[in-house]
């Protein structure tokens, strides 16, 4: 899917330089595509500045995600924990190896049931085979949206003013317009949403099922209430939750990259499929 | 007039008016275009920038209106 972009180049290396340069343009866009892939899961720990579990929270972890992961049959992920805000967990894998960032604050916010149950959802999601392809869609959309930072930055250190001034804003406003378009279409051309089966599956598989709308409904609720953005849009349909916000107008750029239902809708769903699962 | 715009404004989704703001930065960066355009040729080419112009609004709406069908269909709009 990822080399489709290759097919231009290659035509126009084909037209500028005959039989040779063409081959050698697959070739090497083929290499780089499959260097990417490779590399996604790696370069978002490191976009995210995630390390290794450590403290008393580790062998909870540890033994709750290789117990579900049998139970699910699926390859059992390296947790990680990434300092945020927001009580969210996601994973990034390419189908052989998955790591599973928990922020700090899920950790503290969340309770030992919640946590587990959040857990449960990323095992879920692994199983669902959608995790390889959100990763990397979200390294790209992510990529791309992180333009209008540089774009601040930019207007910062071109003397436009600090920060908060109205000039670098406007000037990110106007670049985050421009990326956020292609950023927001690729997600929703390549992402795969299984949010709702990974509920469902994610429920099912959990002795109480009503502790994952539990957690879903707290995380929710602490993130309108408590956190204030931050976050890169072209990465939100890797989250658990959803943390973009649209309260400003600078914010209105958001609201193109929702692809999760809300969690009101989604912890209504998990109550009304709880007798069934039962 | 400027109480109908705020109406319309206003019925626009949260989306829609993304979209919006979307359009109108491309359409600022046509202008930088055709500033650096007129600074290169040291004169203003009426046909050049009309031509040019035209090529690149003609893009731009159609890029805007695909990406208008493709939210309205895949978009999950936010709970008010």
């Amino acid at each position: 899917m990822f080399a489709i972009p290759l097919i231009p180049f290659a035509l126009i290396a084909f037209y500028l330089g005959g039989m040779t340069a063409g081959v050698v343009m697959v070739l090497a866009g083929s290499v780089i595509s499959l260097s990417i892939y490779r590399m996604s899961p790696e370069l978002l720990l490191r976009w995210y500045g995630a390390r290794k579990f450590s403290g008393e929270d580790r062998d909870l972890i540890f033994s709750h995600l290789s117990e579900i992961s049998g139970k699910l049959n699926v390859p059992c992920p390296v947790p990680c924990i990434f300092d945020s805000a927001a009580p969210i967990a996601f994973t990034v894998g390419n189908n052989k190896k998955y790591y599973l960032l928990i922020s700090k604050s899920a950790l503290d916010i969340l309770d030992r049931d919640e946590l587990r149950s959040m857990l449960t959802l990323e095992i879920a999601k692994i199983s669902q085979r959608t995790v390889a392809v959100n990763t990397i869609v979200a390294l790209f959309a992510g990529a791309i949206a992180s333009l209008s930072t540089v774009a601040l930055w930019m207007a910062m250190l071109t003397g436009f003013g600090q920060e908060d001034d109205p000039a670098p804003r406007f000037i990110s406003f106007l670049a985050m317009g421009m990326v956020s378009l292609p950023s927001a279409l690729l997600v929703h051309l390549f992402s795969v949403d299984s949010t709702r089966e990974a509920d469902c599956l994610a429920a099912s598989s959990m002795e109480d099922p009503g502790i994952l709308a539990e957690a879903l409904e707290r995380s929710g609720t602490f993130i309108k209430l408590h956190v204030t953005g931050g976050f890169n849009p072209g990465h939100a349909h890797l989250f658990s939750v959803n943390p973009l916000k649209t309260n400003t107008l600078f914010d209105v750029y958001s609201s193109m990259f929702l692809t999760k239902p809300a969690v009101e809708q989604r912890v209504m769903y998990l109550e009304n499929a709880k007798p069934v699962s039962q | 007039m400027f109480s109908l715009i705020t109406e319309i404004y206003n019925a626009l989704k949260q989306w829609q008016k993304a979209l919006l703001f979307s359009f109108i930065s491309y359409a600022m960066l046509l202008f930088l275009i055709i500033v650096a355009i007129t600074f290169i040729l040291r004169d203003f080419n009426f046909l050049v920038v009309a031509g040019l112009t035209f090529v690149y609004m003609a893009g731009l709406v159609v890029f805007t209106l695909i990406a208008r069908r493709l939210f309205s269909k895949r978009l999950v709009e936010e709970q008010d």
